[in-house]
């Protein structure tokens, strides 16, 4: 649980590791450690040694053979790697438009609707570094410091870009603050945090800020849900290490499914799953 | 298993989003999403719009604009705006000068509008977030009717219009929820309206909570959502025509449309995408009433409103049912046929009940004798095969009969009938409520009135 709410440093985690270890027996330190090295990857950081060696492993178990056309993805990425590019990016490359598809699909079948496909796609790969758990905690205080600050800010009428400012005064302050708290808690490492998954879940804010401003409130309310869900499915769908494997093993694949899943989705002119419900009630008995 | 079939007659969203919103070309949709540019066209149109008293494109022109010598009755918005958002409308001035009381009595200032329009030039309330112009507008003064359903902000009607007819039209009511926009995602109340007559039907709160009350805030009580006359109703429907005569790129048009007191209907704006809520509140389907109009050709505005009347039109034969058990009809029935304006103008006509025609139908001869075959009676010229594999175009006339004391408003084929004896057949379309009965006919009667 500890390991999912923020990315812990390899180093201290082989701490634990060994401590457990003298502690347990046998064969309860290889669950646990199976355990824990399965939490502890992240392979949104390019420089990530656990991720990147084990899906180099991965590929350096998959024979190419000659060049023949429908392999060429296979080769460029083969090609990649002896260029010095890292296997976590390369892997992370192919699962965003993979994420970006079944977002897509979520919303024109199914009607399940987020911030457009960016934003959920954006979220999901935060979730990805910070876990989903941590992701939603972090996400909650963000959008609360947001709220409140909007109830204050909106006495004191000021300019509108300067109140949004003053806003993200107050969520970057919340921010350190909680890394410190849960830093004392032995939660997290401090220099584990990373930027990007805060700025993130601050644009996510402010777009329920502003749709909120623009729309209403169940709509923005609607809509952020939406986000997270989306996310949330994403990130654990983009952390099953058995679906890393297979799209890097099988980058030509996955361009073919993404284009042919879009181009048909794109066509889709009936109904939509949610609109069932809505328009039940326009049915006249 | 769950049918689809029964929701075909809706526009989904995919499809009006694929098929319907591509009619609207890009400069439609540019002119829609000003209100200034809207409000020139459409006046240049003849179409009333609430009077601009100035437009600021900066906030050098809000400073030096003399805003002591506003009496009180205007509104500011923006240019672009979204939902509804970002307009204030001031009622009178207070008792000091630079300060006037909003429509709920609170107090506005100077420097309160000048930093509204600042924000409003920075692009607070626009899709994009770019900068912004402002409208100084005149407030529109709402008729009482309208007035009477709400205490926040203004209704409107919103009607679609879809190949130059009005489709299907609504009553937007602001609630408190909605914060005084008549916006239904924001949670206003809308009530579906008949397009025959302009009377309300159903009616939902937000996008898609039935229900059957509405407060009504003259009487101070409830009433029931259904049977709420729209006055103006035919001009509302000829400005929503004329507007898309006026903006004919878009093809799929959203009219809103305010009622003032004195000068009758006001475009307030016009929307190249249109909500689907209004489905539910009609409880009928736009992409069937679409459909119907889509190779239409319509000749004048008088001609797509008698269209959007006799094809749209709502048949009211579920009031007439709690009251009296449904009626029982002949298979030979006499109707009354409504010739002109006035009441006594009519015809009686023997009509033969077929269930087995879904129209109706009248015969040539007799449609051209009584004059209903002039130019402004038929709806539109269709093509048929009979069974004898002839093929011909006929016209659908717009006619209204009484059946039973019943008034039946409604598109009818015009028929060569004259080698037969009823001149008139009833179709199952327009049999909704009755019973027919299958007795059988009385010979003796029968050969006594050949």
């Amino acid at each position: 649980m500890v390991c999912l709410i923020w990315p812990i440093e390899a180093r201290a985690d082989e701490l634990v590791l060994s401590l457990i270890g003298v502690e347990a027996s046998e064969s309860a330190t290889v669950e646990e450690a199976v355990k824990t090295e399965e939490t502890k990857e992240n392979i949104t950081e390019a420089g990530s040694g656990e991720a990147n060696y084990r899906l180099g492993s991965v590929l350096e178990g998959q024979e190419v053979g000659n060049w023949n056309g429908i392999n060429t993805g296979r080769k460029m990425v083969r090609m990649a790697i002896s260029r010095g590019a890292t296997a976590n990016t390369i892997v992370l490359l192919l699962l965003l438009p993979l994420v970006a598809t079944i977002i897509s699909f979520l919303h024109y079948v199914f009607g399940l609707s987020g911030y457009g496909i960016f934003m959920p796609t954006m979220i999901a790969v935060a979730f990805l570094a910070t876990g989903v758990f941590g992701g939603l905690l972090l996400f909650a205080l963000i959008l609360l410091v947001s709220m409140l600050c909007r109830l204050v800010l909106k006495k004191l009428k000021l300019h509108f870009l300067t109140s949004r400012t003053i806003n993200l005064l107050f969520i970057s302050l919340a921010t350190f603050g909680l890394m410190m708290i849960t830093s004392y808690a032995d939660l997290i490492d401090v220099s584990q945090v990373s930027i990007f998954p805060v700025m993130f879940m601050i644009l996510l804010a402010e777009e329920f800020v502003r749709t909120q401003l623009l729309k209403s409130k169940d709509e923005a309310k609607k809509l952020m849900m939406g986000t997270l869900v989306l996310a949330s499915l994403g990130a654990i769908l983009m952390n099953v290490r058995r679906f890393q494997e297979i799209v890097l093993l099988n980058p030509d694949a996955v361009i073919f499914l993404v284009l042919v899943i879009n181009l048909l989705v794109g066509n889709y002119k009936g109904i939509r799953l949610a609109e069932i419900n809505r328009f039940k009630k326009a049915i006249r008995s | 298993m769950l049918s689809l079939k029964k929701y075909r007659r809706f526009l989904t969203k995919n499809e009006r989003n694929k098929i319907y919103l591509k009619k609207n070309s890009v400069e439609g949709r540019v002119l829609a999403d000003s209100k200034y540019r809207t409000k020139k066209v459409l006046a240049k149109a003849g179409v009333g719009v609430p009077e601009l008293i100035k437009r600021f494109k900066k906030e050098s022109e809000v400073d030096n604009f003399v805003w002591e010598k506003l009496e009180g009755n205007f509104v500011i918005k923006p240019v672009s705006g979204l939902g509804g958002k970002g307009i204030i409308v001031v009622r009178k001035r207070a008792k000091w000068a630079g300060e006037w009381h909003l429509m709920d009595g609170s107090i506005i200032t100077i420097a309160d509008i000048k930093r509204h329009c600042a924000e409003i030039l920075a692009g607070r309330f626009n899709s994009h977030g770019m900068g912004d112009n402002v409208l100084l507008e005149e407030r529109i003064k709402i008729h009482p009717m309208f007035l009477s359903l709400t205490s926040w902000g203004t209704p409107d009607v919103r009607v679609i219009v879809y190949n130059k007819v009005p489709v299907m039209a609504m009553l937007r009511v602001p609630t408190a929820k909605s914060g005084g926009k008549a916006n239904l995602q924001q949670g206003a109340i809308g009530l579906g309206i008949d397009l025959a007559t302009g009377i309300t039907t159903f009616g939902i709160e937000g996008k898609g909570e039935e229900i059957n009350k509405i407060y009504d805030y003259k009487r101070k009580k409830n009433r029931k959502v259904n049977g709420i006359k729209i006055p103006f109703w035919r001009e509302i429907l000829e400005t929503a025509v004329k507007c898309q005569l006026a903006v004919p790129e878009l093809v799929f048009l959203g009219v809103d449309i305010v009622l003032d007191k004195e000068k009758g209907p006001m475009v307030l704006e016009v929307n190249a995408r249109s909500g689907l809520s209004i489905q539910i509140c009609n409880k009928a389907g736009l992409k069937a009433r679409m459909s119907k109009v889509e190779d239409v050709e319509v000749r004048s505005v008088n001609h797509s409103v008698t269209l959007a009347k006799y094809l749209f039109g709502e048949v009211f034969f579920e009031k007439v049912e709690d009251k009296s058990e449904r009626k029982v009809i002949e298979p030979l029935e006499v109707i009354k046929i409504k010739l002109g304006k006035s009441k006594k103008n009519f015809r009686e006509v023997r009509a033969k009940v077929d269930t087995g025609a879904f129209r109706s139908s009248i015969d040539q001869e007799t449609a051209k004798e009584w004059g209903l075959l002039s130019e402004d009676r038929i709806l539109y010229y269709r093509h048929y095969r009979s069974s004898l594999g002839k093929h011909r175009d006929r016209p659908v006339i717009g006619l209204t009969f009484w059946l039973k004391g019943r008034k039946v408003m409604t598109a009818v084929n015009v028929a060569d009938r004259h080698k037969l004896r009823t001149k008139f057949l009833l179709g199952r379309k327009d049999l909704g409520g009755f019973l027919v009965s299958a007795k059988k006919i009385n010979v003796k009667e029968e050969k006594h009135e050949k």
